[in-house]
């Protein structure tokens, strides 16, 4: 397999955890009727650092993954998933890329962009009244997911780093060069 | 073109292009992409589910010899009390379907329970519903019943081979016709949006004038047979009060529904049972 193919199965095992773990934090929440969506962590690492085929194919590949389990219509998530890419792959020439302040902040923006197009997605699915408890909830579980992102993304992404570095990928090479 | 060109606006025209296509997509290869999707996922969750049994085992294997011979006891304790309720329901049974012969009335639906274990909850501010470790290979249906010893949970939305997706009966999409217990007018359930750290709740609706919770007091939420594939008198929640509606017709009312709802590990879907054919008919 060439170097493309091994870093990519790397990311998206790396996500594949996440979900996992995502998953149970917000099984764990549901008791307290709250979610987290985390969107951007799945894609920030690869948006930031890989090209537009790495990026593109992860946020496609793990946003398929995630549509399979929701009752939305299909592609939304992935939508919103590639649309974070664009954004962060857009973002990212004005950053530096190796700061971890740096690329969670603009992680957090692109995170609250994706859970505001989400609730967008969800509203226009859904036939449910528009009322204050939804304008509560949504309130509620944005704060926490931005929340959870600042303790999470850079984390995930320092993981992301090492899982490739143990591969012999170093994610920075490119940056370095110009500098 | 040049705008094409630029190097920095490459994504843009890739995500755009992906829309694109996907617009054009015909529906049949939408859903087998779904559904090869979820199948290619399935035994992962499957496999995570297994692996939390395990835990589980061993960590009852490490309780002390006392504490499970204390829960043999209770459990016998169980057993004799249900062996006598079982006794009763057989007579009851009987005397139903004598009194259904005499008068002439169409029998009560029969219904088996498949057990089976939850795999994931995705519990959101849209939608609430559940994955669990039964699917068609076992007998299940669209639209089937799910319950547990505390009434029910919910109604079977999806089934893939070996898993099942069951919609939950707070969320906001769940809707079944319902009795108030000791009342046979039927009125409405339908889950609701929940407010954050709050238990889980739904509504009563089309509620006749008539029916009345006196203060301080609760009702309990029955199934009907006019809800489809749900056994009658199984309890759906608790409602403490009763409001006129909007429309001034009918009264509505908060449901309470039961906070294990969020956190069960196992749950029966009743399957309905096909009426025997006899010799005469």
């Amino acid at each position: 397999m060439n170097r493309f193919g091994i870093s990519w199965l790397i990311i998206l095992g790396a996500n594949a955890l996440l979900f996992v773990l995502l998953t149970w934090v917000n099984q764990w929440l549901s008791m307290g009727s709250v979610t987290i969506y985390l969107p951007a962590a799945f894609v920030l690492f690869t948006a930031l650092h890989g090209s537009n085929r790495i990026a593109f194919a992860t946020a496609l590949v793990v946003g398929l993954f995630i549509d399979a389990l929701s009752p939305l219509p299909y592609f939304s998530q992935t939508f919103v998933l590639l649309l974070c890419t664009t954004i962060l792959m857009s973002l990212r020439q004005r950053i530096r890329r190796s700061s971890l302040m740096q690329t969670t902040a603009i992680g957090l923006v692109a995170n609250t962009l994706a859970f505001l197009t989400l609730t967008l997605l969800f509203s226009l699915f859904s036939t449910l009244p528009l009322d204050l408890a939804v304008f509560l909830r949504i309130v509620i579980d944005l704060l926490l997911s931005q929340l959870v992102f600042l303790a999470v993304a850079p984390w995930f992404l320092e993981f992301q780093k090492s899982l490739l570095s143990l591969s012999g990928v170093n994610p920075d090479a490119e940056e370095q060069q110009k500098s | 073109m040049a705008w094409i060109r630029r190097r920095k606006n490459r994504p843009f025209i890739i995500l755009a292009v992906f829309v694109a296509v996907w617009c054009i997509l015909p529906q049949r290869l939408v859903q087998t992409t779904r559904d090869g999707f979820y199948q290619l996922q399935a035994p992962a969750w499957v496999a995570v589910s297994h692996l939390g049994d395990l835990v589980q085992f061993w960590q009852l294997r490490s309780q002390s010899k006392a504490e499970l011979i204390e829960s043999g006891r209770d459990l016998a304790r169980l057993n004799a009390a249900y062996s006598l309720r079982i006794q009763e329901n057989t007579s009851l049974r009987m005397e139903i379907e004598r009194l259904e012969a005499v008068l002439g009335i169409p029998s009560e639906p029969d219904f088996h329970y498949e057990v089976a274990r939850v795999i994931r909850r995705d519990i959101t501010l849209w939608w609430q519903q559940m994955t669990i470790r039964k699917g068609s290979k076992h007998g299940l249906r669209e639209g089937q019943a799910v319950v547990y010893g505390g009434g029910i949970i919910g109604r079977i939305k999806e089934v893939h081979s070996t898993t099942a997706i069951v919609s939950l009966v707070s969320s906001p999409a769940f809707r079944v016709a319902a009795n108030i217990e000791g009342d046979i007018r039927p009125v409405t359930y339908q889950g609701v949006i929940n407010a954050p750290f709050t238990d889980p709740r739904g509504e009563v609706r089309d509620v006749v004038p008539g029916i009345t919770i006196p203060t301080g007091e609760s009702r309990r939420l029955v199934s009907s047979r006019l809800g489809g594939n749900f056994p009658q008198g199984l309890t759906i929640g608790h409602v403490d009060a009763l409001e006129p509606g909007p429309d001034g017709l009918f009264q509505h009312g908060t449901v309470r529904l039961p906070a294990q709802l969020y956190f069960l590990q196992e749950v029966s879907v009743a399957i309905p049972v096909e009426p025997r054919v006899t010799g005469n008919e």
